[in-house]
Formats: C-alpha cells, structure tokens, sequence
C-alpha cells in the first residue's frame, strides 16, 4: 500500500511539474505583458518597457522566473497580478468559490436525474425502456452545453422571466448554469448508472438477498447500488477535468464570475502571473481529486493495486 | 467489465464469428437516422454554393433582425437574418463545412499518430512502451480546457490552430486504445507463426495486428467526431477558434448573444445544427460500438 501511495503520489507530482512547466513557458511566448499594460494608450518608450519588465521580473531568464514562481507557489505565494497589483492567491480565492458552487451545482443536479433514471431503467429492462434512456442520453451528449444554456436563458429568462438570466444575483442565479451543466453531465452518468447497477444486480449475493424474501426496492438499493456506487464514483472523479471545460464555457455564457472568466481575461492581458495561478490551482484540484479516486478504488478494491 | 448486458462477451470469441443477437429494430432504426444526419451535414457542406439560397456574408442592413419566414410572411430568408442582415439558412449551411472539416481532420490526424505509436509500444514493448504510456498518461491529465486556452493564446485563433489542439489532445486515448488491442493479439499462434515463417515486423503489424485494431479505432473515431465538433463550437464561441470572418456555427452562436432578448431565432437555429450533426455521428458511433466493439461500451 505504501509502494502504491508513493508511486501515485510521484506520478501526480511529475503531471504539476509538466503542467505548470508547460503554462509557464507557453504563456510567455503569448506578448508582451509590459505592451499589454498600455493597452493602445500611447506609445511607451523603450524606457518605460524596460522599467516595467525590470518591475515585473520579466527581464530575467524563463528559467529563473519559473524557479522563482516554484520556490514561491510551493509556501502558497503566487505573485501580485500585473494588472491590478492584487495578490494571486486573493484574486483567486474570491473566483474560486463562484466556481465550486457552480461545479458542484452541476453535480448535484445530475446525480438528482442520473440515479433515479438509471436504477429505473436496470430494473425495467424491456426493449421500450431501455431504448428511450438510451436515446434520451444520446440526445443529451449531443447538446452544445452552452447552447442548452443560451436556449434555457432565451425560455426561461427572457419569456418567462423566471430566473436572471445572467450574473450572480444570489442563488437564483445558480440555478439555470447548474441545470445546464447538470444535464449534459446526467445523460452520461445514467447510462454508467445502469450498466453498473445491472453489473452488481448479477452477483450471487443479490441472489441470496432475494431468496431471504426481501423486497425488490431493498434488494435493488441496499446490495445493489450499494456496489454500484464505486465505478460511478470513480466516473464523477475522473469526470473533474472534463467538467472544469463545461464550467469555463458555462461561466462565459452566464457572465458567472468564476475562475474561467478570470483565466481567459488574464490571456488576453498577458497577465502571466494570474494566468500560471489559476492554471497551477486547477491542475492541483484534477490532480487531488484523480489521486482520492485512485487512492479509494485501490483501498476498497484490492484488486486494482499496482502490481509493483 | 461493467458496461456489457447480460454475460461479458470474450473478446477474442466475440470477435471471431459473428454475434447472433439480431440488433434491436429500435437500434437499427437510430442507426439510419443517424445516417442520414451525417449525409446531410455532408450534402449541406460538399454542396453549399449549390444549397445555400444566398451569399453566407452579404449583410443586409435594411433586413437586420428579420424573423423567420412563417413568422413574416413574404419574407425571403427561411430562418431569418442576424445582427447585421445576413441569411442565417445561408451561413448554417456554409457553417457546417467549418465543424466537419475540423472534426474529421482532427481525428485522421490524431488517430494515425495514435494508432502508429499504440501499435509499435504493444508490439515491441520494452522502455518505448513505457514512454509512450508515460507520455499518454501526462496528456490525458492535461485539462483540455487549459490546454487549448494556452495554445490558443500563443499560436493565436484559426482553424488549423484548433485542428492541432485537438489532434495533440487526443492521439493518447488512440495509442492506450491500439495498445491493449496489440497486447491481446500479440502472443496469438497466428502471430507467432507469421514469425516462424520470417515474416517481417512491419508486415505482421500492417497485415495481422492492425486488422485487430480496426473495429475498436473506427468506434472511437466516429464518436471523437462529433466531441471534436462540440469542442471546436465552444472554443469558437469563447473566441478561441476560427476566424470570425468565416461562417461556423460556433461563431453565429457568440454573434447572436447580444440580441438574445430580441431575435431568438438567430441563437436557436446555429445550435440545432450543431446539435443534428453530433448527434448524427453518435448516433452512428453507438451502433458500430454495438455491433463491433462491445468492450467499448460505458
């Protein structure tokens, strides 16, 4: 177990390394942060650049400049922002909630719809059934999600004036961004419900459940999903990456201001601190969260362990 | 596996003859309409100087905003116009050829460098194979999100831009893919007769490994097409994609946010398109994964 912990532990390390290497680099092939500073407002002389890179600390060799951010990022300092001076850190902390509460919004409405579909259809397993959930998560994988959002806006906010349509207005505002996002993540999830339920409904211990007289609901939920729960876990875990994409799209259609909101105007500034911050804060949080999940399944499921 | 109905098919037996189970007429019937979705999208982008009723660009300033035809009777522009007077029909139909061509190339591109790599890390094994997995694993791990904002950012936006992204984003699930196919045939008596007899490496990979593979790849490719169309249209509509000059479905989507309390239209129809045309490969790709490949299946 120790040999498994140090190698996944290991592995994760080098993907941050990897990461912020390649964000570090990448973002300073983008511009010139101390031109973007004027932003057309007159012509800086060669002067005032050099003074401005020599203030940000851009004038040093990348390598420096990375190991300096390193050396920093490691006791949770992430530099000042070039454009307004705040730190990093705090620039962050205020997105990152707006961020969370919209990512697990998201979740919870589609466990709400995954799970009570996908336990109905592994228990009704007739032709009719299984092909409407079957279609009805086709159809779900094949909404634009910013569209889905941009159409329950135009129905939902605009006709019906039942939400604000964008911004964050209190946790009214939550709720069209999360059923967005909630849906297109549930027409997977159902069908990973199912197949993962009817998996675990074909053991023998299920068997056994039924011959002890138990009712089918009980059987169903209290030894069925019971065991089906762990590959669904695993699904929404490694799902994390895939559903920050969903956020920083969703939070553009929403005027959510979240961390995608943030990254995308810290680019278009050059603003390399707050760039690398959120990137290194991001790749941290996908990192710890597929090592929980790989820690989890290689605890609960001995058989998963790494060979070595 | 968790995924598969009933008993977990063998692969090698599954693979051999063909299954008996008649597909589902409920199946069949999604597979034509699948069908006849991607042809559309095709016909629409093969054919549309012939299809398309007008110029995709022309603006019409005086005709800004028309509602669709049924709405305004007399009106020549099917679904209406957009901000700057221009058809919507007519930029739908150029759109689409933005969305296959990104989604297609991105693919190929990806599935051969995929595909090549899986096969040569399954088949000789040894300190390449643990490089390319290594390497597959440190893609994998790479939010594409951040990812393509950071390329993006640096080689700028366009088409060929989005096409890189994407290729270099997802060659790993290829080469995972291939390789596992790879290791299960490798070891194969057919196999090791081919060597006996001093077949060539190359020859045993190209005419006796890669058949394998085939099923599995053209599974994951159909559905990779219409992710990399979804993909493309979200990284258009943040900006991050093609040129706005051009018509893409993406693009009319970003244009149209600013008259969402007024024209609904212009946001309505760019989307179903997008949304005919993925669901159009999917709905194809979950067939050929019923029939050929059900160790695909999640």
């Amino acid at each position: 177990m120790v040999g498994y912990l140090a190698a996944r532990t290991g592995g994760a390390v080098v993907v941050l390394a990897a990461i912020t290497l390649f964000v570090a680099f990448g973002i300073r092939l983008t511009g010139d942060p101390a031109v973007a500073l004027f932003g057309g407002a007159g012509a800086p002389s060669r002067q005032d650049i050099e003074r401005i890179h020599h203030a940000m600390g851009t004038d040093r060799p990348f390598i420096v400049q990375y190991g300096t951010f390193l050396a920093r990022a490691v006791h949770g300092d992430l530099g000042v922002s070039f454009r307004s001076g705040q730190p990093v850190t705090a620039l962050i902390a205020d997105r990152a909630r707006a961020t969370l509460l919209l990512a697990i919004g998201g979740m919870v409405v589609a466990l709400a719809i995954a799970f009570p579909l996908g336990v109905y259809a592994a228990m009704h397993r007739d032709a009719v059934t299984d092909f409407l959930i079957r279609v009805a998560s086709l159809l779900g994988l094949s909404f634009p999600n910013f569209w889905l959002g941009i159409m329950l806006i135009l129905i939902l906010a605009v006709r019906l004036r039942w939400f604000p349509p964008s911004g964050d207005a209190g946790p009214v505002s939550l709720v069209l961004p999360s059923v967005t996002l909630g849906v297109i993540l549930a027409s997977t999830l159902v069908r990973l419900v199912r197949a993962a339920l009817l998996d675990a409904l074909g053991q023998p211990y299920i068997r056994t459940a039924r011959a002890k007289g138990l009712r089918e609901l009980r059987v169903v939920v209290r030894h069925g999903l019971r065991n089906a729960l762990l590959p669904v876990v695993t699904f929404v875990g490694l799902q994390f990456g895939a559903l920050l994409g969903g956020v920083v799209v969703l939070e553009n259609v929403f005027a959510w201001p979240g961390l995608g909101q943030l990254a995308l105007q810290a680019v278009s500034y050059r603003d390399y601190p707050v760039v690398q911050g959120v990137v290194v804060v991001l790749a941290v949080g996908i990192v710890l969260v597929n090592l929980l999940v790989d820690l989890s399944y290689g605890l609960l499921n001995p058989r998963v362990r790494v060979a070595s | 596996m968790i995924g598969a109905d009933g008993p977990p098919p063998a692969p090698s037996a599954a693979r051999a003859r063909v299954r008996h189970r008649r597909t589902p007429l409920g199946l069949r019937l999604t597979f034509f309409v699948g069908l006849a979705l991607v042809g559309g999208s095709f016909a629409a982008a093969l054919g549309a100087p012939l299809l398309a009723p007008r110029d995709p660009q022309a603006a019409d300033l005086r005709a800004r905003l028309t509602p669709p035809a049924w709405l305004q009777p007399g009106s020549p522009y099917l679904v209406g116009t957009d901000a700057i007077g221009r058809d919507i029909m007519s930029r739908i139909i150029y759109g689409s050829r933005v969305s296959l061509e990104v989604g297609l190339v991105s693919v190929v591109v990806s599935g051969v460098i995929g595909t090549a790599l899986g096969l040569i890390a399954g088949y000789y094994g040894g300190w390449w194979d643990e490089l390319t997995m290594r390497l597959a694993d440190l893609q994998l791990s790479l939010p594409f999100i951040l990812f393509a904002i950071v390329v993006i950012a640096v080689l700028g936006p366009g088409l060929s831009q989005i096409i890189f992204v994407l290729a270099v984003t997802q060659w790993a699930s290829y080469a995972r893919l291939v390789r596992s196919e790879t290791l299960l045939v490798r070891e194969a008596d057919y196999i090791q007769a081919a060597h006996a007899v001093g077949v060539s490496d190359g020859r045993i990979i190209w005419r006796h490994v890669l058949p394998n593979a085939v099923s599995a790849v053209s599974v994951l490719a159909t559905l990779s097409v219409a992710n990399n169309i979804l993909l493309e249209a979200a990284l258009t509509f943040l900006g991050l994609g093609v040129d706005p000059s051009v018509p893409s479905w993406g693009g009319m989507l970003a244009d149209s946010r600013n008259y969402i309390q007024t024209a609904w239209w212009d946001s309505t129809f760019p989307g179903l398109a997008i949304m005919f045309t993925v669901m159009g490969f999917n709905l194809v790709g979950d067939w050929l994964r019923d029939r050929f490949s059900p160790e695909l299946r999640q």
